[in-house]
């Protein structure tokens, strides 16, 4: 089917929050902590400025609790007396006149006494840098399954490694956006966004409402990335707060330079490994260690912390694995999530330390794969029995055919004897992403969806899942049309207002079509059941029925509700972090062949091959969108995107010089899918958003080290880095030696 | 990202341009370079002074066998001059890399000059040309060679009250090969490093040689070649690269967001040899 939405973002016709309409409206600024933590001495308003002119909110403008509400509830709207990172927000100025607002948020001055911030997540902090709990530790965990002291005393080899990885900035396209105002007593939020209950719940939080007097819609959303995960709850209330002071319609837009600075970025890493194995390879004992930077805030890093330890020893079978990690407080602007979740940064790890223990052991990367994977019937770290019928090695071996790796290396052998000042290599990642939320998340949200049965005979799908590029509204479409037999011009997807669509949850996680589309699924079979109507009821039947039931029923609602059932024989033990981490993983294997510039030490992907199963595809052309787009954010993550901190926030803040992949940095992507229908998704769908960022950055740092014979630990791996570790092969720059003092040891 | 107000005056001649001088005046012919600062307020001039439309500062004229440039000349008109391109392949060939079709089109060599970008593609192909540039104001004319016009990032020998109106190009040996080599910022297309080249051979021995960087520091330079002129073209390879290392020795290089002083220094010395190597790869 034709893409839902597409013409009108082809054309250009797509209003997004900044090009709606509004009336009499003033622009809303954000005015910001210029010192990574100190106390408010005082906040200056300059003379030269008619402050009547202009609505100024503060902290004390907040009617209910001075906190964004999420997870830690420790992250104030505005600060109050304190800042504990750059940008932290401390007051809001609205006018008119967007340039008089700018000119007004300039002109106030916050006077920070400077107090000693931290800002290495890596190194122990002193007792003057303690600002969160005894250690500034966020969040600890666990994860443990047989007696890893044991067999890594008893392994005949034993390797280590420690790996890192930087920020990520989103890049949506769009910047962050709100706009708010009052129709009756009903404050209305409109805006990019992920989660508008997670926005909601934010504003009846803070602003004390209740859910009657506050209504939030999203806006057609360009990207989010995780981006607009927990952010838009940030700027919704401050957009908000100025509409309620001013008593108008308030737009508060970013502009880019602001957005890269004070929003959220991927949680930088650092993971230890050491890995007990037999001569041959075998796993026998694994042993990780995990370190994020949470920043200033919790944010979502505790759950980030879990997905990333789950994800941590790979899509390997071994008896004894012990993850231990903690996203550590810094003085930073707060990280937060980001496609992915934590995963691509243990995967990172995980990858490469399988192709540094093959050097290491001598051992071919793709041989010592394909000894480990998970078989059917073998269990995860967190005791999860996988038996989905995938043949895991198979997805290997198509990646292997597909791409022609065994060929490429011989090639690539002739090429770097006769090439001067040219590498070539491949790298190989195998991994695996578990879709849905963590654990007894999926039934901590309860998701509930309604299929509606209009007086027109269509029908619309109520749920508050959203689009952001990635395609809810047309695999949505396709889902209900398929379930009632009817075409796709029969069905409409609701606007997700939170005044119309129930919580069907949020829109991340890779849950979109597996969790929520199956609820679509249920919800239409309740249709059905309405109507009296047999589960053989399809199409023109359905449409008849929903016609007669409007003329018997005149001004009712026909409603078909699905609320989220655990499937069968899963089970999670939150405590212990064992059991069914997820309901279902998706499985891959990609390859990518690199060209490096000894001379330039620039680091070009020439070919890349992405296979994965991830039951059954939905909509070919978006799953490959997805996955190609996935690849290419990955192929940034690796090789250039480079955040530059100064005092904890990005000072690189442009896309002049916050360098993505451009089409000349990307190479052929070809993408296979092989399909084990999961049977608890729709259609057979497991989620395939994030699992694409888990993959491309260890597979190209490993045709990197393949091609050079270095060994990067590290990424991005900038030309510049790669330059130091040709330089001098023992390896400047390998990561700092793990900070065994910062809470992995209190994690006991 | 929006200017400050400033006053704006299109001279209708070179001497009414001058005599607009203010306080706080500045020319614009282009404006690709100044506007960016105008519109992120470094620069904040109380009057704008047009002169890209003035027909007294085009036109590409012989002068012996050198080369009179006007500075007001688009790099359009530059790249369209088959006299340019005969005498001074290099600019031709500088000059296609400069920004897009669209700020060829209307920007200036001599705008890109005065404005004294130190990451520039220009600046140090005048250095290695040995160009002089004429300076003129109400007072009269001066001219200075390219080689101590450059004073700093953004800053130039030009007093508020004076104009680039010329650029004068010496004849180059005959015979001679030129050359440039840049790595870019992938973004802005400013050369991270760039290295311009002359190199002119005599009997089998190279007779002139000459090297200039941009970006590299805060202002370009021509840089020192020990023992390079006299080497005989068929050892000069190997004397390249000593060179080369010698050319960037006690360099200060820059170091900023875009790359570090370790990553410059590399590439200039990469930048110098393959420079050098082109342009005695196209000495006759």
């Amino acid at each position: 089917m034709q893409r839902r939405e597409g013409l009108a973002k082809l054309t250009g016709r797509e209003r997004y929050v900044d090009d709606l309409p509004l009336e009499n409206f003033l622009w809303g600024m954000t005015v910001r902590s210029p010192a990574p933590r100190g106390r408010i001495a005082a906040v200056r308003f300059a003379e030269e400025v008619d402050w009547s002119q202009f609505v100024v909110v503060d902290h004390r403008d907040i009617p209910g609790p001075n906190v964004v509400a999420l997870i830690e509830q420790d992250q104030p709207v505005l600060a109050s007396g304190y800042v504990r990172h750059m940008h932290e927000p401390v007051l809001l100025v609205a006018h008119p006149s967007r340039d008089e607002a700018r000119r007004a948020a300039r002109a106030i001055t916050v006077v920070v006494e400077p107090e000693p911030p931290v800002l290495d997540f890596r190194v122990p902090p002193r007792p003057d840098q303690i600002q969160y709990g005894p250690d500034n530790v966020f969040k600890r965990l666990k994860i443990e399954k047989g007696d890893v002291e044991r067999a890594l005393r008893e392994a005949p080899v034993v390797v280590e490694g420690v790996y890192e990885t930087g920020a990520q900035e989103h890049v949506y396209l769009e910047t962050q956006g709100m706009i708010a105002w009052l129709e009756d007593d009903v404050l209305v939020v409109k805006g990019s966004m992920q989660c508008p209950y997670y926005v909601l719940t934010a504003l009846k939080h803070a602003l004390g409402r209740d859910e009657s007097r506050v209504r939030v819609i999203q806006t057609p959303t360009g990207g989010g990335f995780g981006g607009k995960e927990e952010y838009p709850s940030t700027i919704a209330l401050h957009a908000a707060l100025l509409a309620l002071k001013a008593g108008r319609p308030v737009k508060l837009i970013y502009d880019r330079p602001e957005d890269m600075a004070a929003t959220t970025k991927r949680h930088p890493s650092q993971v230890r490994h050491r890995t007990g194995l037999t001569a041959d390879g075998r796993l026998l004992a694994q042993d990780i260690e995990v370190l994020l930077d949470g920043g200033a805030y919790g944010t979502l890093s505790p759950v980030v912390l879990s997905r990333g330890l789950i994800h941590a020893a790979g899509p390997y079978a071994c008896e004894n694995v012990r993850i231990r990690g903690c996203v550590m407080f810094t003085n930073a602007v707060p990280f937060g999530a980001f496609r992915g979740f934590g995963a691509p940064q243990t995967l990172f790890a995980c990858e490469r330390h399988m192709d540094v223990i093959a050097r290491t052991l001598g051992l071919d990367p793709v041989e010592l794969r394909r000894r480990n994977l998970i078989r059917d019937g073998q269990s995860t770290a967190t005791g999860q029995v996988i038996r989905d019928g995938t043949d895991r090695v198979a997805v290997l071996e198509r990646a292997l055919a597909l791409s022609g790796y065994r060929e490429k290396q011989r090639a690539h052998a002739a090429f770097n004897a006769a090439e001067r000042a040219k590498r070539r290599g491949t790298g190989l990642a195998t991994f695996y992403h578990g879709a849905g939320f963590t654990g007894g998340g999926e039934v901590g949200l309860s998701s509930r969806l309604q299929v509606a049965g209009r007086a027109d005979g269509r029908v619309e799908v109520l749920s508050a899942n959203i689009e952001m590029g990635q395609g809810t509204l047309t695999v949505f479409t396709q889902i209900a049309a398929d379930r009632l037999g009817l075409a796709t011009d029969d069905v409409v997807i609701g606007e997700a207002d939170t005044a119309r669509v129930p919580n069907s949850g949020p829109t991340v996680a890779s849950r979109t079509t597996m969790v929520v589309g199956r609820l679509i699924e249920r919800a239409a079979d309740d249709l059905r059941r309405r109507l009296g109507l047999d589960e053989a009821a399809r199409g023109a039947v359905v449409k008849q029925a929903i016609a007669r039931w409007h003329q018997e029923h005149p001004g009712q609602r026909l409603l078909g509700e699905a609320v989220y059932e655990r499937p069968p024989g899963i089970s999670w033990d939150e405590e212990r972090y064992q059991g069914d981490a997820y309901g279902a993983f998706a499985w891959a294997a990609y390859v990518a062949e690199v060209e490096v510039d000894l001379r330039t030490c620039v680091t070009r992907v020439i070919d890349f091959v992405a296979v994965q199963e991830v039951g059954k595809v939905v909509n070919e052309t978006l799953a490959r969108g997805q996955i190609q787009g996935g690849v290419v954010q990955g192929i940034g993550w690796a090789l250039m995107e480079e955040c530059k901190f100064k005092d904890g926030s990005m000072i690189n803040n442009q896309l002049t010089n916050y360098l993505i992949p451009t089409a000349d940095d990307v190479p052929p992507i070809r993408v296979a899918f092989l399909e084990t229908p999961y049977p608890h998704g729709a259609q057979g769908a497991k989620g395939l958003g994030e699992l694409p960022i888990d993959g491309p950055a260890p597979a190209i740092v490993n045709a990197v080290a393949a091609a050079t014979g270095a060994d990067p630990r590290v990424i991005p791996l900038t030309p510049e880095h790669l330059l130091e570790l040709l330089n001098e092969r023992a390896g400047v720059r390998q990561p700092a030696p793990m900070n065994a003092e910062c809470g992995v040891r209190n994690a006991e | 990202m929006i200017p400050a107000a400033f006053d704006y005056v299109r001279a209708k001649s070179v001497a009414e341009a001058l005599k607009a001088v203010g306080k706080d005046s500045k020319f614009i012919a282009g404006g690709h370079s100044l506007l960016p600062l105008l519109k992120l307020r470094l620069a904040q001039p109380g009057r704008l002074i047009d002169i890209g439309h003035l027909s007294q500062l085009k036109g590409i004229k012989a002068a012996g066998s050198g080369l009179r440039i006007g500075a007001g000349t688009t790099y359009r008109e530059l790249l369209e001059s088959k006299l340019l391109r005969d005498r001074y392949p290099l600019i031709a060939e500088v000059t296609e890399r400069i920004g897009d079709l669209q700020v060829r089109n209307v920007g200036t060599i001599g705008g890109g000059l005065a404005h004294a970008d130190p990451a520039a593609d220009m600046p140090p192909v005048m250095l290695v040309l040995d160009a002089t540039f004429v300076l003129q104001s109400k007072g009269g004319k001066r001219s200075v060679p390219a080689r101590k016009f450059f004073r700093g990032p953004f800053a130039t020998v030009l007093k508020p009250n004076e104009l680039l109106t010329e650029i004068r190009l010496p004849a180059l040996p005959r015979g001679a090969g030129t050359a440039y080599v840049s790595f870019d910022q992938a973004a802005s297309g400013y050369a991270l490093v760039g290295a311009a080249a002359v190199v002119a051979l005599a009997k089998a021995k190279l007779s002139r040689a000459e090297l200039a960087f941009t970006g590299l520091a805060d202002t370009p330079f021509l840089a020192t070649l020990p023992r390079l002129v006299g080497t005989a073209r068929d050892g000069a390879g190997d004397m390249i690269t000593q060179v080369a290392g010698a050319a960037v020795a006690g360099v200060e290089p820059n170091e900023d967001i875009h790359a570090s002083a370790e990553y410059r220094i590399h590439l200039a010395q990469l930048a110098a040899r393959r420079a050098l190597a082109g342009a005695l790869a196209r000495a006759t």
